[in-house]
């Protein structure tokens, strides 16, 4: 009797540790099957899948190979000048820069298995399945970025950052750097289009504009008397001068015009008008002094005057110099801004995605956008930008519907004095709809005969590119 | 059976020294030594345990699992670099099976041939020396991780494991003739002596800081418990106080509370949390499955900086990551049966030995039900190593001593139920 007891129990006690561990499994297979576990990926498991995986293949915004993974390595596609052209924006590998969001590599973990899924039915029946990563699709244009390359050297620059993107869709259609290197140099690094950060010089004026507009919008109609005696600025430290381009006096100038003629006094003018704590906050929806991150790439923050600045550090902020500095894609989105009605649209490099060579790409354009200003304060300065290029600095390089700004910004050198080299900018873009593209052309260390003007001139022969000449 | 045992030993052990790891070859030959001792024992039960097929399944259990451990020793074994120093973990799992088999083997002749554990001046000493254990521990011993983990150089969690059924079995096994408050429906005094000595046992853990040895001392007693109270107002008492304690833990402990916190959260745990360094070793499985698949990744593929303890508290996790999803499901299978074999019909022919093989039962269950619990995120985490897959001389010791408990009674209860039924045929 007893020991029917203790075989009844002890058949109890069994299958209630088998229900247990039932339901130990079953909830772990819910939790995996949630799928919401996923966190953003880790740059240490990055580098280890690398070495797992054979990468994927990465195609341009028209489907063509740009680069292939192999069996122990990659194979590019295309002529050397071509390789040159893509290189930069790829950047080193995954090792050498940590996963950086600034690369393609780091931006497209899929390439490595990141989001490979083994466990079904193909996984199980093919264990010795090679394990390949998934592709994607840039929404960058291989010709355009190879025409920017080539056009670039034509003009015998050595240190430029090209930027051209959809100001509608916030596509970036292409994104070249110099000096370029080819895939495995020695000499290759992050593209500086998303590290390194340059003084903005007078194109920093448009966002300046749009942000004091924002706070008070009758300052449209502030005017500047733009003479001699009016280009010395008191600080607390003294009194500065500052003196507009070329020593030129522009006479009574507003808004519109102080744009146009790029009024290095009007803006320090305007500036000492603002409530300095109120315009930081403005421009932190510029991306100043603050900390942006989109869900596809990352770039250096870009900074107006920083936290410790003296006064004439904040006051040189007003014409991009200073410790003012902005990042080629910084510069390329704020305009985007301006030319959107005030809106940002989530900015992407990749258009298409698959998980694993089986799986279909699918689009990973998000569609999400953002109100930086209002769309009276973006048509407002978008308006005075055309100014710039059918009357003011950039008549040089007028087109049909080109909004832009010009800005050359002075060098210093490593004792922090003035030196003889120059960044100058051309930054703007169609304002046409069915055009909507928009150009950064920034030329770094460049000496005093290349004006920013030189810039424009590059930054319309690829517009004219573009749109086939039709404006 | 033999054949089959073979094969499974083969297919691990080529499969372990072609995986690419980095050894050396006094690794490779401890390695070998312990496959080699581990064959030699599987053939001897083949034929020892042709009659005794409940020692039979246990042995070649433990055997298997004991396989798989030797080769997770294997993976974790470190050669000499400039920032490395030598470790031979393969070397320690041979020294710890030569143990183990030296402790089965005297554990299960003294259980089966002699009743010397069921002396009560024995199992007095036993009981008086656990709680002191602990708290000798707590005063004098090393502390590890914030927790007061060894006696002597011997973990507390397998000291105490492996005194505490005998415990059981002679608190639980006292006629029940004496109650609480003198009356019949109370609960009996041996089962309240029972639970106080328990509590006891609960406040040494605490203050050592021993959550994983809490937790298994308060499941395998809590079943215990239920088994042998008859009343049910009593049962229902004893639940609502167990869940207040667990609750107030839960409250009151910090680390309890991140861990419960780790548990209920697990997916809206971000990077930048204060908790995502602890939550990283129960989140990796989830992250890696998908890519990992049915196959797994390889041994090694798992950096040692997610899982410290791979060799120890994640052994299962490494069974599905690095060895497949698949090998782990069979461990698990063999972990079922292992503790289907160890709470089979038991022929124990007294009430001690039935308590004392069920308590043995329980604890090595509950062991194995809250390792794989921790590694698949469906429980707290609790650092309890999978039984022989982990490395643990001390733990896998008291084990196998566990284990040779049970079949020692299980052996003598059968024979004597077999003269039993030889005498009435006769008659």
């Amino acid at each position: 009797m007893l020991y029917q007891k203790k075989k009844k129990y002890m058949k109890t006690e069994r299958r209630i540790y088998v229900l247990v561990l039932l339901f130990i499994i079953a909830l772990f297979l819910t939790r995996v099957y949630e799928g919401n576990i996923e966190s953003a990926e880790n740059a240490g498991l990055l580098i280890r899948l690398s070495d797992q995986y054979q990468m994927g293949a990465v195609y341009d915004r028209n489907g063509n190979v740009i680069v292939r993974g192999t069996d122990g390595g990659m194979e590019w596609a295309g002529k050397q000048e071509e390789q040159e052209a893509m290189a930069g924006l790829f950047g080193p590998t995954l090792e050498n820069t940590y996963a950086s969001r600034m690369t393609i590599w780091g931006m497209a973990p899929e390439l490595f298995g990141y989001n490979d899924n083994r466990l079904n039915l193909k996984g199980l029946l093919r264990p010795g399945e090679a394990r390949v990563g998934g592709s994607i699709e840039l929404t960058i244009d291989k010709e355009l970025q190879t025409f920017i390359c080539s056009l670039l050297k034509q003009k015998g620059v050595e240190n430029a950052a090209v930027v051209v993107s959809n100001w509608r869709t916030g596509e970036v259609l292409a994104a070249v750097s110099l000096p370029a290197a080819l895939p495995g140099e020695a000499e290759e690094k992050i593209s500086s289009i998303f590290s390194q950060l340059y003084s903005p010089g007078s194109t920093i004026k448009i966002i300046l504009a749009a942000a004091a507009l924002s706070i008070d919008p009758d300052l449209a109609a502030f005017e500047y008397d733009c003479t001699a005696e009016n280009h010395i600025f008191h600080t607390e430290k003294g009194d500065y001068r500052v003196s507009c381009a070329g020593n030129v006096y522009h006479g009574r100038v507003d808004m519109e015009e102080a744009i146009a003629d790029s009024c290095n006094g009007y803006f320090i003018s305007l500036l000492q008008q603002l409530p300095k704590d109120e315009l930081a906050e403005e421009l932190k929806n510029w991306g100043f002094d603050t900390t942006i991150s989109f869900d596809q790439f990352s770039y250096w923050d870009q900074t107006f005057s920083g936290k410790d600045a003296s006064e004439i550090e904040y006051l040189l902020g007003a014409i991009g110099q200073g410790n003012c500095s902005i990042t080629p894609i910084g510069l390329n989105l704020c305009t985007n801004v301006l030319l959107n009605s005030g809106r940002l649209q989530e900015p992407a490099v990749i258009q298409k995605r698959s998980a694993s060579p089986d799986d279909d790409m699918r689009s990973c354009l998000s569609g999400k956008s953002y109100e930086v200003c209002s769309e009276v304060t973006a048509d407002t300065v978008k308006e005075m930008m055309l100014g710039v290029t059918s009357y003011g600095t950039g008549t040089g390089f007028g087109m049909n519907g080109f909004a832009a700004k010009t800005g050359t910004a002075q060098k210093a050198d490593e004792e922090g004095n003035l030196s003889n080299f120059y960044t100058v900018w051309t930054t703007g873009g169609l304002t046409d709809e069915e055009s909507p593209y928009s150009v950064t052309v920034c030329f770094d260390n460049v000496s005093s005969d290349i004006r920013s003007t030189y810039a424009g001139q590059v930054a319309k022969e690829i517009l004219e590119y573009m749109t086939g000449g039709e404006n | 059976m033999l054949l089959l045992y073979f094969g499974f030993e083969a297919a691990v052990a080529c499969w372990t020294l072609r995986s690419g790891l980095t050894t050396t070859a006094e690794m490779k030959l401890f390695y070998l030594l312990t496959l080699l001792v581990l064959l030699v024992s599987e053939t001897v039960m083949t034929f020892v345990g042709r009659k005794k097929r409940n020692l039979y399944s246990c042995v070649t259990a433990v055997l298997i699992l004991a396989n798989v451990g030797a080769s997770l020793a294997y993976r974790m074994n470190q050669v000499k670099t400039e920032n490395v120093d030598e470790v031979s973990h393969s070397k320690q799992y041979f020294e710890d099976i030569i143990l183990m088999l030296i402790v089965f083997g005297l554990v299960y002749f003294t259980v089966r041939f002699t009743r010397i554990y069921q002396l009560k001046t024995v199992n007095l000493i036993i009981i008086a020396a656990l709680p002191a254990v602990l708290f000798v521990t707590r005063i004098g011993g090393e502390k590890s991780g914030g927790a007061y983990i060894s006696f002597f150089g011997i973990l507390i969690f397998a000291v105490v494991l492996a005194g505490y059924p005998f415990a059981a079995a002679y608190f639980l096994s006292r006629e029940e003739n004496r109650y609480l408050h003198g009356g019949v429906r109370s609960m009996p005094l041996n089962l309240a002596s029972f639970l106080g000595y328990t509590f006891i046992l609960y406040i040494g853990c605490v203050i050592c800081n021993e959550f994983g040895l809490l937790l298994v001392v308060g499941i395998t007693s809590t079943m215990l418990f239920y088994i042998r109270s008859r009343n049910f107002r009593t049962k229902l008492l004893y639940t609502a106080v167990c869940g207040m304690g667990a609750l107030m833990s839960c409250i009151m402990i910090g680390h309890i509370q991140e861990r419960v916190y780790i548990w209920m959260h697990l997916s809206e745990i971000t990077p930048d949390d204060p908790l995502a360094g602890k939550a990283e070793s129960v989140l990796y499985v989830f992250r890696n499955l998908p890519r990992t698949g049915f196959w797994g990744n390889g041994l090694g593929s798992i950096p040692v900086s997610i899982y410290p303890t791979l060799n120890t508290d994640h052994a299962f996790a490494a069974l599905i990551l690095e060895y497949s999803l698949v090998f782990a499901a069979i461990i698990l299978l063999i972990s079922i049966l292992y503790v289907k074999a160890l709470l089979a019909g038991c022929h124990a022919d007294d009430l001690y030995d039935y308590i004392l093989n069920l308590c043995c039962a329980l604890i090595i269950g509950t062991i194995i039900l809250i390792h794989i619990g921790s590694n698949l995120g469906s429980s707290i985490t609790a650092g309890v190593g999978m039984p022989y897959v982990s490395e643990g001389s001390a733990v896998n010791i008291m084990l196998v001593a566990l284990t040779a408990v049970h079949c020692g009674i299980y052996e003598r209860g059968r024979r004597h139920a077999l003269s039993e039924e030889k005498e009435i045929y006769e008659d």
